[in-house]
């Protein structure tokens, strides 16, 4: 993985100290409210329903044990000895005190690790398929260009006061990990004819008040231009992006407004403009780049290993657990394994300090030392021998990260919803909980299948409900907590966006209204069709008819 | 600042219960947490021992108390919330309710957890207040 340089080393270790005098300086009354916010926010730290809230970037998700282990520290000494992972592949301490902050940052800082570009109107870190260098369906591994991604965006100039925030993923599989058509630039990695590598470059996707999926702008931008091609887009942004309006500021209802034929012709003329600058990506800077994700030492294995086929066998909760959350590997005689944060009535992407040590004790043991976040809010192992799978997922059973459901209906993203969020209108993890433990009959989940359930507790859609399969959005209506389900989202390859079925249900009616969906997509299923599949054949007609029957 | 609500103002919001009752609350510069303006003057952890404001008078010396607190950077993000005060004090909207209170899906963290009891009066709260936080609060610190 990417090793910070002495540059990177030196920017993060000076940053805690401007932050700690910046912490003294606030605290001795030397800066008001106003002068320290924007200053706590560059850092990470925001302020929350109950405390302080601070977000430690996770560039595209990828921890080393070190890291991890560091993690857990910073939950037990400083915070509540948990903390929680989020849709964009970071980690969230809910509970931290300002007087701490600036130990906690020079923690992070001493194994490479901050919380810059986590917070305003900036680009935020770049996120990426969690099985990017392993996935058996990829072109290359998208962390290569991920990193010089980071490397560009972290503390560039011109782009640190954007009219809105800004979010880049990329992906270089032909399954869309990493919801790329979700942001406010999509990148996916592809090779022409030639072998040359090259990157198909959307724009304008987004969540919140007005989802959009990303339109692409360009089908194949040659490997040394991403980043002119990334600035271009940004430099049309930072001009025409709406700063009047909060409502109106991201970039993806600029690409609307302008409609995405004359954004692209702007960006394109932009491009040609800086194309031969500096911006141009040298073959050397991308090699060495790319050595920071040169395969690890794999041994030399059998593609399939008897030990795991006998396993598999005799034991069927591990064969159960297997055939969900093992993924195949690139390379002969490994798997990919992800442990799910999702257990039975848990609260989706919390991971408690005694929990995340002894993930990475075994991230050390069987993964090479490094676990990867899930925009879902689980955890991957990437590099784990066939031969011991067993004994690792024996240690997730012991450690309660063993719920065979990645993908599955309590696979749930949820946002913090108003249980933490000063921002939300309704509570999402309670809805989450309540679900996971409805469905939490493992088969009946696998019977049902692939179906991605998202729940956000406000419009802003930090729960992705847009891209739900089914989406629950929390609302509240004359104090009273009511979710509104939305209908068909679908964040891969063929991304779309759920549409509203009808008018909202209260707290005790949303999870009998979920199941009611449910069971519709049951009775009309064809074949082998997963939710999504059913949705797009039949259509809302008869989920809404079966909903509001009784009205 | 006199630290007693005026009786007369007592008296009246006793007689008329759906009178404005309403209490300071911020958060504290050091730990972040959630604070009101209690009776005596000073800043206190619990809703319970907020002073309440019953006439527009009164909530402009609430909002003035806060503005010095402010100014002498103690507290930060300064706001009136209503209350009803039937028992106790208590917040109305459900917002608010979670902020005296904790989240609920964890009721080791937060008030309750020291408060020893867990209130369960967010599916409760009265009143007929329309948030939108998500609307009005947006860019704040999403």
């Amino acid at each position: 993985m990417y090793r910070y340089d002495e540059f990177d080393q030196v920017v993060v270790k000076e940053r805690v100290e401007q932050f700690r005098g910046q912490v003294e300086r606030r605290l001795k009354g030397e800066l008001t409210t106003d002068e320290f916010r924007p200053l706590r926010l560059m850092n990470g730290l925001y302020a929350q329903l109950h405390a302080y809230m601070l977000r430690v970037a996770i560039p595209y998700g990828t921890l080393s044990t070190r890291q991890m282990h560091m993690l857990a520290h910073i939950a037990r000494k400083y915070d509540r000895d948990y903390g929680h992972f989020t849709t964009r592949q970071n980690i969230q301490y809910n509970w931290p005190r300002l007087v701490d902050v600036p130990d906690i940052l020079a923690d992070l800082a001493s194994v490479e690790m901050h919380a810059i570009q986590t917070s305003g109107n900036c680009i935020r870190n770049v996120t990426s398929d969690q099985y990017a260098g392993v996935a058996a369906d990829e072109i290359v591994d998208s962390r290569i260009y991920s990193e010089i991604l980071r490397q560009w965006s972290t503390f560039h100039p011109e782009f640190s006061f954007l009219p809105r925030k800004f979010k880049i993923a990329v992906t270089a599989a032909a399954d869309d990990r990493a919801a790329v058509r979700f942001h406010d630039i999509g990148v996916i990695v592809h090779k022409n004819e030639a072998g040359e590598i090259g990157f198909e470059i959307m724009a304008g996707g987004g969540m919140g008040r007005t989802p959009a999926v990303a339109p692409t702008l360009n089908k194949f931008v040659p490997e040394r231009d991403l980043l002119a091609y990334c600035e271009a887009i940004l430099r049309v942004y930072n001009l025409l992006g709406r700063r009047d309006n909060l409502f109106k500021a991201r970039i993806k209802i600029l690409v609307m407004s302008t409609g995405v034929e004359a954004f692209t012709k702007m960006v394109e003329e932009e491009f040609a403009l800086i194309k031969d600058s500096a911006l141009k990506l040298p073959e050397e800077e991308i090699a060495r780049i790319r050595a920071y994700f040169a395969p690890p030492g794999y041994e030399d294995l059998a593609p399939q290993s008897k030990a795991l086929d006998a396993h598999l066998l005799k034991d069927k909760a591990f064969a159960d657990w297997h055939s969900v959350n093992a993924a195949a590997h690139k390379q002969p005689g490994y798997v990919i394994a992800t442990a799910s944060l999702k257990p039975t009535g848990g609260v989706p992407g919390d991971c408690s300090s005694d929990q995340m040590d002894a993930i990475a004790d075994l991230a050390k043991k069987y993964s090479l030392g490094e676990v990867r976040v899930t925009h879902e809010q689980n955890l991957v192992f990437p590099y784990v021998r066939q031969d011991d799978l067993y004994a690792l997922w024996q240690q997730f059973v012991r450690l309660g990260i063993a719920t065979p459901n990645l993908d599955l209906i309590s696979d749930i993203i949820s946002c913090p919803g108003l249980d933490y969020c000063g921002l939300a209108t309704a509570r999402s993890i309670p809805v989450a909980q309540q679900l996971s433990e409805r469905f939490a009959d493992l088969k009946r989940q696998k019977d049902i299948g692939e179906l991605r359930l998202n729940i956000s507790g406000c419009i802003n859609a930090c729960g992705h409900h847009h891209a739900g399969n089914i989406g629950i959005l929390g609302v509240d209506k004359a104090n009273q907590e009511f979710y509104q389900v939305t209908l068909g989202g679908h964040d891969g390859a063929d991304a779309s966006i759920g549409e509203i079925v009808g008018p909202s249900f209260p707290s005790d009616k949303i999870i009998d209204a979920v199941e009611t969906v449910v069971d519709v997509y049951m009775a009309q299923r064809q074949g082998k069709e997963r939710f999504i599949d059913t949705y797009r054949r039949v259509g809302m007609k008869p989920f809404k008819e079966k909903l509001y029957a009784a009205h | 600042m006199d630290g007693t609500p005026k009786k007369a103002s007592a008296a009246e919001a006793a007689k008329n219960p759906k009178a404005s009752q309403q209490v300071m609350t911020a958060y504290r510069l050091e730990d972040g947490h959630v604070i009101y303006l209690a009776a005596d003057g000073s800043w206190s952890e619990w809703i319970e021992q907020a002073r309440i404001a019953t006439t527009k008078e009164e909530a402009d010396a609430l909002t003035a108390a806060a503005k010095d607190a402010t100014d002498a950077n103690q507290i930060f993000e300064t706001y009136l919330i209503d209350v009803t005060t039937d028992g106790r004090t208590w917040p109305v909207t459900m917002r608010e309710v979670m902020r005296a209170q904790g989240p609920t899906i964890h009721p080791q963290f937060g008030k309750q957890a020291e408060r020893g009891e867990r209130v369960t009066a967010v599916a409760n709260a009265a009143g007929g207040k329309r948030t939108e936080r998500g609307e009005r609060r947006e860019n704040r610190e999403g």
